[in-house]
């Protein structure tokens, strides 16, 4: 059960993400050689400068989204033929905006929606519905947009898939829609996936910090994963760039439900466009279908006697995108041989050629089989273990499965920038080795419950080999073993598990600003002048001893808590501890102790470094963001390659 | 001086039940809110890093109005009363008068960055108390008015009345107590701490009627806005009088936003940076009396998420007031107080 079950709502508008750009690259956290024109912005001309937003907040919210469609007893339902539709989607009306975070400045790839609330709303109610949105990152990373439409637009698209937690639902009006949406959801949840692209990223346009959004609400259940559907994954093969699919369209999920004898598909952020306006490229006649044949090569040319036609993907109608987030409905209850055989071969996206043949332009994971785990990004204290969820499927069924887990550090690493600053090294990333701990394999029930990886940190940290940053990045990667996969199967490169792990640190009996907390603060407040500029200087004793208690509240909170600091959920619970100690020992003086300067050298260690960065040429605003976080990663790729 | 209708005060002295003043300190409540919007525009319209030391002086008086908002709607919630502080009509409309004619209908506030004309001939008549010191004597209003401090202390002297039967038991708890200190905010459960509570609004308001610090080094808002206007810290001097001739208060009139005033959300066309960003703010203030309201209504720990909105308006109010309209102005985009539901700005045609 998941958004693509029913009933649901489609929903439309504009998300902002108001991120910082300086902290996007690495060498920008050596606070002792940090300049001030690194806070710069790109479009002043200096060079090495702080991107495009260095006087970002961190914002995620949405702006102007509605209810534009939905889906109820096998039918559409459209404006004005339910009171749900047309309803506004909008951030909480009680607290502070969500935020959006990256991991790490070296794995920007899997950017976090923190502490987003979201209700359902108009004129006469205030939240027909309430949720707190999960934390989730985006995956499926693609360069989905053919033409930028304004100079360094974010051509590269998305997709978020979460839960709404904790759910209240108010008098809902009259809907139909909302009625059955309550009733057919369990656990006080609400599954949610939505589209993010078009984001622009030109300070003089109105798009600035913002991009479009499309998206589905469908109803959810806790014992199902959060962050993807355990149906059917269509898996394209991609050039070699890695972010474009070699026929055009990119990866989707499906829920068949074969009670209603249905086939629900998410093509949401599988079709190209051409512009920000999110206007659907041409890509000729589009079908689904579920293939007579065991399987085929990628773009294989079949014919009509080779496929079951599900439907057309009606991507050509008006406005079908934004009414409907790209989520369709096929009902095969008509065709007995789909029936009969739709829970056995795969499902393929097919289009019509010109001789009445048809070319796979996608097909389903090779064999049916998948193996996910469902949340993707961890962020680990000394000692701590967290146990990933891995689910595993053929064709959509849960299977008892062996998956193997291993080191795959490929999707992070690098400057997160190609900009050229000499002084400044860049760490290298997964070492020491030791620091992480996982078993190679884990085993995966058939009855559909996941498979546990216990992902541990060990006891004594990773001993600060990145040195002027905190912790260490370790990517893991994993496949199924038993059963095996089939050759030429098309692995979404997406699916590895980034982990950062905290620098042990013990907390200091008495702990002082020059010993402790500055070398914490400082880093802050280099990185988001936003704060340091208009709030409190984190760099400055004085400033933030003036404002302790507001600093002292914000870094207590949890971190789920759209209020807490810091916005980029990077600080180590020691070091956390340290900040809250600090300010509850004052001095003989009534004050947060100062202590003495301490000389640069014993604050940081050098960075065992990785190979030397590679830059690249770009125009300026195009600097710090994901484009050039995986143009640097690809490069680095080649060089390794090479060497 | 600012100038209450005088039946605001008979329609204090004449009420016979506890319910007859819930009317009154919601009145205190909005009037203590209704200078918020007004002095923290000009503070926001301060660029960082300029005026410092006059930014300083307005954000201490912008936390005494919330203060004052906060102990007015506790002595209502310890009497029984709900504050209703998450309604549009909640917010004055600006330019406009102050709520329930408080000042008279001539009496303008508007929403406006900073000047030394704005606080001269606004701020420091909100501020003025009924026998400012060194400058000028009290002079008896017209018939029909009184003064703020008057109708504080006609509250103050009908609580003292009614007694302390009036003080709902438990009441504390539900009771904001966090942020201002126990000197300045503390449980209200009696007749005496009501009176300790307004004698904090008006004292830290007004001054003494011999002392303008409410508190050693300390002045009153009037004193503070009089520091700024003319450019020096008040000092006592030989004659047991005072005078603006300490350290000096300077201004820098290139530091401030020029931002439009008196902006309404509609005024800015859609699909453009300024739109959003007045929606956003409006939103983030509605969001902010919302959390307030949750906080005087059973939820008095909400106040921290009230702060997390006001720290966030801070830094939305950056953003906005450096977005210049590009209408050949010359000026930046100006703050709405609105009470919205829905943030927008983009419509599906933009691109």
């Amino acid at each position: 059960m998941s958004y693509l079950s029913t009933p649901r709502l489609s929903f439309n508008g504009y998300f902002q993400a108001d991120v910082s750009t300086i902290n996007n690259d690495v060498r920008f956290y050596d606070s002792e050689k940090f300049k001030p024109q690194y806070q710069m912005s790109s479009s002043t001309g200096v060079s090495p400068n702080g991107g495009w937003a260095p006087e970002g907040t961190g914002v995620f919210r949405l702006v102007g989204c509605r209810i534009t469609g939905g889906w109820l007893d096998g039918a559409p339902v459209k404006l004005g033929e339910d009171p749900a539709i047309g309803l506004a989607l909008e951030d909480s009306d009680q607290r502070v905006a969500g935020k959006l975070v990256d991991l790490d400045p070296q794995q920007q790839a899997v950017s976090e929606i923190w502490g987003m609330a979201l209700r359902l709303t108009d004129d006469k109610n205030r939240a027909y519905l309430r949720g707190q949105y999960g934390v989730a990152a985006f995956i499926n990373l693609w360069l989905r947009q053919q033409q930028a439409s304004a100079p360094s637009d974010q051509q590269l698209a998305a997709v978020y898939q979460s839960v709404l937690e904790g759910v209240t639902w108010d008098d809902l009006g009259g809907s139909r829609l909302l009625e059955a949406l309550r009733a057919a959801t369990e656990d006080g949840l609400l599954s949610i996936n939505f589209n993010a692209y078009a984001y622009g990223r030109d300070p003089s346009i109105p798009r600035y910090t913002l991009g479009r959004i499309t998206g589905t609400i469908g109803p959810g259940r806790a014992s199902e994963p959060c962050h993807f559907v355990l149906g059917r994954q269509l898996l394209a093969k991609m050039l070699p760039n890695g972010v474009s699919p070699a026929f055009g369209v990119y990866n989707l999920q499906c829920e068949v439900d074969a009670k209603r004898s249905t086939v629900t598909a998410d093509f949401g952020n599988s079709l190209q466009i051409t512009n920000a306006s999110g206007d659907l490229a041409d890509s000729g006649e589009l079908s689904l279908a579920v293939l007579k044949l065991p399987q085929v090569d990628d773009g294989a040319e079949v014919n009509v006697a080779d496929v079951a036609i599900l439907g057309p993907v009606p991507y050509q109608e008006p406005d079908w995108y934004f009414t409907t987030a790209g989520v369709v409905t096929y009902d095969y209850s008509s065709d007995s041989w789909i029936r009969d055989n739709i829970a056995g071969q795969p499902l393929v996206v097919l289009k019509t050629l010109d001789d009445g043949n048809y070319r796979v332009v996608i097909q389903e994971s090779l064999g049916g089989l998948y193996a996910r785990a469902d949340q993707y990004v961890y962020r680990l204290d000394p000692g701590q273990t967290e146990n990933v969820r891995f689910y595993a499927t053929r064709y959509g069924a849960p299977i008892a499965a062996q998956i193997a887990a291993t080191v795959n550090n490929d999707g992070m690493g690098g400057a997160g920038t190609g900009q050229k600053i000499p002084d400044i090294p860049v760490p290298d990333i997964g070492v020491p080795a030791s620091a992480i701990q996982y078993l190679s394999t884990v085993d995966v029930p058939a009855d559909g419950r996941p498979g546990l990886l216990a992902v541990s940190a060990a006891p004594e940290g990773p001993g600060n080999p990145r040195g002027y940053i905190d912790g260490q990045l370790y990517g893991i990667g994993y496949s199924l073993s038993d059963p095996p996969l089939p050759a030429n199967y098309n692995a979404n490169d997406w699916n590895f598990i980034s982990v950062l792990i905290f620098d042990r640190y013990e907390v200091p009996e008495v702990p002082t600003w020059y010993a402790d907390i500055r070398p914490i603060l400082v880093q802050y407040g280099n990185l988001y002048p936003i704060m340091s500029h208009h709030v409190v200087d984190l760099g400055d004793y004085d400033s933030v001893v003036r404002h302790a208690n507001i600093t002292r509240f914000a870094f207590a909170l949890p971190v789920h808590d759209a209020n807490s600091m810091p916005v980029t959920r990077d600080l180590s619970m020691a070091r956390r501890l340290t900040i809250l100690k600090w300010f509850d020992r004052p001095g003989p003086d009534g004050l947060p102790i100062k202590g003495e300067p301490v000389p640069a050298a014993l604050t940081a260690a050098a960075p065992r470094e990785e190979t030397a960065p590679v830059e690249l040429q770009l125009d300026p605003l195009q600097r710090a963001g994901k484009t050039e976080f995986l143009l640097q990663l690809q490069a680095k790729k080649k060089a390794e390659q090479g060497d | 001086m600012l100038t209450v209708r005088r039946e605001m005060i008979e329609g204090v002295r004449q009420a016979a039940r506890k319910e007859d003043l819930y009317p009154y300190l919601q009145s205190a409540v909005e009037l203590e809110h209704a200078t918020i919007p007004p002095y923290l525009t000009a503070m926001f319209s301060l660029k960082a890093g300029t005026n410092e030391e006059i930014r300083r002086l307005i954000q201490s008086i912008v936390v005494e109005e919330m203060l004052h908002m906060t102990i007015s709607s506790n002595i209502l919630v310890a009497i029984g009363g709900s504050p209703q502080i998450n309604t549009p009509v909640f917010i004055p409309k600006y330019p406009g008068p102050l709520p329930r004619g408080i000042g008279g209908p001539d009496f303008i506030v508007p929403i406006e960055r900073f000047s030394l004309q704005l606080v001269h001939d606004i701020f420091m008549v909100i501020e003025e108390p009924e026998n400012p010191i060194p400058i000028k004597t009290f002079m008896v209003g017209e018939e029909e008015y009184s003064t703020i401090g008057a109708f504080y202390q006609a509250i103050q002297e009908k609580i003292v009345e009614l007694g302390n039967g009036i003080f709902v038991p438990g009441s504390e708890k539900r009771q904001v107590q966090k942020w201002f200190g126990y000197e300045h905010l503390f449980p209200i459960t009696d007749v005496a701490g009501a009176v300790k509570a307004i004698e904090v609004v008006v004292i830290e308001g007004e001054g003494t009627s011999t002392d303008p610090f409410q508190s050693p080094g300390d002045p009153a808002h009037f004193y503070k806005f009089g520091e700024i206007y003319h450019g020096k810290r008040i000092i006592p001097t030989p004659d047991g009088g005072y005078a603006y001739a300490g350290a000096p208060v300077p201004f820098d009139a290139s530091g401030v936003y020029p931002i439009r005033p008196n902006a309404h959300i509609d005024d800015y066309a859609p699909d453009t940076q300024a739109r959003v960003r007045v929606e956003r703010y409006a939103y983030s203030y509605s969001s902010l009396l919302n959390a307030l309201h949750k906080s005087f209504n059973g939820e008095p720990d909400n106040i921290d998420v009230a702060i997390g909105l006001m720290y966030e308006l801070k830094v939305q109010a950056v953003s906005l007031m450096s977005t210049e309209l590009g209408d050949g102005s010359g000026m930046t985009a100006g703050p709405s107080y609105q009470y919205v539901n829905v943030q927008g700005g983009m419509g599906p045609a933009a691109d």
